[in-house]
């Protein structure tokens, strides 16, 4: 226990003199970073505050909706953070040099599994907490509850986010035990296996679902195929109802569901260190030991083929947008992400005839056309925060190599934008012209949102590239601490905020004409304004970030 | 050739370089030596122009490493103290890179691979990613790729860091002919044997000031000791 607390109090202290360089720092960040988190939180306040009132409305059926949608809710957290928690303690236990570094000192293994424990729960839970916290308030302020109601919520959740750690880290150990040499084929498997649990849950909604989703058959339907989300052996089920025993006044019910979490989290903390005593050390040392070795052939087929279709660029951009694909494809880490979040939307918009989409009247025709747009830019805005910011950064410690080169730095940084783009815009182009042919949009309509999506995917990359050049974090090889850096936060707000002014002006008048509310004159007019409106957006979105970050770049010290 | 003038360099309030001036003329191996934190490394930035100086001029073969900055990267080679390469490509990829970069044609680049690939023996690695690589590799690639293009001006920071004896050896005899084939070198270090075994001229820096500069005749004498240059080193730099 003295050893743990040792490690927490200098974590604690590291923290400190974290905050207090970040709190002396400028003002003006300061400013913009809370303000930007505040808008967060209240945006995410007015989405659950908005979706309670609307299943308010349900008046008689409301408890039973609510009781669905707040386990459905949990469940779905239960997996995502599970799933977050084994890559990060494993990437936090078998990969960290901090933890190499700990396994040189007099230190139980089992001390240094369970401070990376909870190192690894901080990082990964703090989106759930701010999460969590909005929609506790929001339901307080919509429906009638009890002041204990924010006690047992915020209780629940905390255990909840432990409870998903324990899992996290004893699934992380697991593997770790199980496939110790091959780090690929793990993440194959945990991508497979989330994959095949997916389509054994949507086979037989496809297989036995009836001719209208929306009569009462079909809604029974979907609710029988989230029923299991009521089971009484899930944890998620016990935060969910333990919350919504505490807000209608249940203070059994809620104590109870509450001990029972707890009680599960003490005897899940009991097992994680039990495995941790007699798997940590020999699985890291079996990892340390492992050959991760294989030969690539120099000017194989991948360069030739990068090297034919890239043919239009200028010699030297070719060569270091090559580097980056090359990079990129060879990273499990990066392209397993990139494809788990299109793969994702991609099984949505297959699926979708079979949901009858093509029966539907044409205000949800197109809708649904305007919404899978919304949902690939939003993916799109995630995954440029995620991987394409980070990139000039990454490139810091490299700088000797790229930035002494007989040529202009800014080439770099285009090189980065063209990767980028040329990336994006297959896969998210690709993703609007299958979900446009399979719900049977007309040709015009197609080419209006490759067009969008074209200018977003600029938008984007250079709202990315630039901001990413603006504010470099060049000391770490990390990504996640640098999209969680000033910059990366500023990104993927400037990112979200460009999204809503690109699209709104093209959606509104489609979804007009689509539902036959606007003549082909007025329509004609209209799109003509939107798209240019459009591209001019997403230019000055792309120019201005791109100019800044390339005088930036240019003029940066090393 | 390397030539500074009245190079200063200020991190806010301190100067981490002050007033250096300097020239080495081609076919020289100057040795810059320096406790930590002398200015060393930074001095080195600045004469590749990884730093942009708060005043003076360096000039690599007569150009303007600020304003004709391309001219003056085409002639030169750095090898960093800490030898970042680019985890996922192999090391033949990246010295393909390097030399495609510095326009090299493609069987030019591959011959000098050859060549480098024998010298350093980097055979047994060279087709594997990066991340596999101890520190000693990445060195020994990182030295390939700088000799890659044939540079004229060669600026190292610490290069025996991570090189065996032999590596270490094959390194120094490599220098002494690059200095032979009028190469301007320019060689930061803690290893005083290159000094003793290979440089023309040896300088100091303590507190970003040069306080000694000449041929190790010219050291020993100012400092008044034998023929040990740890001794001189330590004499000097004390006394400073």
């Amino acid at each position: 226990m003295g050893e743990l607390l040792t490690l927490t109090r200098v974590r604690a202290r590291m923290l400190r003199y974290a905050a207090l360089e970040f709190l002396s720092g400028s003002k003006l960040r300061l400013a913009v970073v809370f303000g930007l988190l505040a808008i967060f939180w209240l945006l995410m306040f007015g989405m659950f505050l908005d979706a309670f009132h609307f299943l308010r409305t349900f008046k008689a059926i409301a408890d039973i909706v609510l009781d669905y949608v707040f386990a459905f809710f949990f469940v779905s957290l239960l997996v995502m953070m599970t799933i977050s928690n084994v890559i990060i303690e494993y990437a936090s236990l078998y990969r960290s040099e901090e933890t190499s570094f700990l396994f040189t000192l007099p230190v139980h293994a089992e001390n240094t599994f369970a401070y990376r424990g909870v190192d690894s729960m901080v990082f990964s839970s703090w989106g759930m907490a701010t999460l969590v916290v909005p929609m506790i308030v929001a339901y307080g302020l919509t429906f009638p509850v009890p002041f204990y109601f924010y006690l047992f919520g915020l209780a629940l959740a905390f255990l909840f986010i432990v409870f998903a750690t324990e899992l996290g880290a004893i699934l992380a150990l697991a593997v770790a035990l199980l496939m110790p040499r091959r780090r690929n084929v793990m993440l194959a498997t945990l991508g497979a296996a989330a994959l095949a649990v997916l389509a054994a849950w949507l086979l037989p909604l496809w297989l036995h679902r009836p001719a209208d989703l929306f009569s009462e058959a079909g809604i029974k339907s979907i609710i029988d195929r989230i029923a299991f989300c009521q089971h009484w052996a899930l944890p998620s089920h016990w935060v969910s109802n333990g919350m919504l025993s505490a807000a209608r006044g249940d203070l059994q019910a809620a104590g109870f569901l509450t001990l029972t979490l707890l009680s599960n989290v003490l005897f899940m903390g009991i097992i994680a260190h039990r495995f941790a005593l007699y798997t940590y050390r020999p699985t890291w040392e079996t990892i340390q030991g492992a050959s991760a070795k294989r030969r690539y052939l120099a000017r194989g087929r991948l360069d030739s083929t990068l090297n034919t279709g890239l043919a239009f660029l200028p010699f030297r951009l070719r060569l270091l947008v090559t580097k980056d694909m090359k990079t990129f494809l060879r990273d499990p880490a990066q392209w397993s992400q990139f494809l788990l979040f299109f793969g994702l939307l991609a099984l949505y918009v297959v699926n979708l005839p079979h949901f009858g989409v093509g029966n539907l009247p044409a205000y949800w025709h197109s809708l649904i056309a305007n919404l899978n747009l919304g949902a690939t830019c939003l993916t799109l805005a995630t995954l440029t925060s995620r991987f394409i910011f980070p990139q000039l950064s990454l490139e810091g410690r490299r700088i000797w190599i790229t930035g002494l080169l007989p040529m202009q730095r800014t080439l770099i940084l285009w090189g980065k934008f063209l990767f980028a783009v040329v990336g994006t815009f297959v896969v998210s182009g690709g993703l609007i012209t299958l979900s446009d042919l399979l719900i049977g949009l007309p040709a015009w309509a197609l080419v209006v949102h490759l067009v969008v999506v074209a200018c977003v995917c600029c938008g984007l990359n250079g709202l990315a590239v630039g901001l990413g050049a603006l504010y470099p974090r060049t000391g770490t090889d990390n990504p996640s601490k640098i999209v969680s850096s000033f910059g990366g936060t500023l990104n993927l707000m400037c990112s979200i905020c460009f999204l809503v002014v690109a699209l709104v002006p093209v959606v509104v008048p489609l979804h007009l004409r689509m539902v036959g509310s606007l003549d082909a004159a007025k329509f004609a007019l209209s799109l003509g304004l939107a798209l240019t409106a459009v591209i001019t957006i997403s230019a000055v979105a792309c120019v201005v970030p791109m100019l800044a970050g390339a005088r930036a770049f240019t003029r940066m010290e090393f | 050739m390397i030539k500074v003038e009245g190079l200063v360099k200020r991190f806010g309030e301190m100067t981490a370089v002050n007033n250096l001036n300097l020239e080495i003329p081609p076919g020289e191996l100057f040795v810059f030596l320096g406790p930590n934190g002398a200015g060393k490394t930074t001095t080195i930035k600045l004469i590749v122009g990884l730093l942009r100086p708060s005043a003076g001029r360096v000039f690599l073969c007569g150009y303007d490493v600020q304003k004709q900055y391309i001219e003056a990267r085409a002639l030169l080679s750095y090898v960093p103290d800490q030898p970042f390469l680019y985890d996922k490509l192999t090391g033949r990829e990246f010295l393909q890179f390097v030399g495609a970069m510095y326009g090299m044609d493609r069987r030019g680049t591959d011959e000098r691979i050859a060549y480098l690939t024998d010298l350093f023996e980097l055979s047994g690695f060279l087709d594997d990613l990066g991340q596999t690589y101890s520190h000693g590799m990445k060195q020994r690639v990182v030295i390939s790729a700088a000799l890659l293009h044939n540079p004229r001006v060669l600026v190292i920071d610490e290069p025996m860091v991570g090189l065996d004896p032999k590596g270490a050896n094959t390194f120094k005899a490599v220098l002494r002919e690059l200095a032979r084939q009028q190469v301007t070198i320019f060689v930061s270090t803690h290893t005083l044997d290159i000094a003793e075994e290979a440089a023309d001229r040896v300088g100091i820096i303590r507190d970003g000031s040069l306080i000694a500069l000449g041929t190790l005749d010219q050291i020993y004498s100012a400092a008044r000791t034998d023929r040990r240059l740890e001794q001189a080193f330590l004499r000097l730099t004390e006394e400073a």
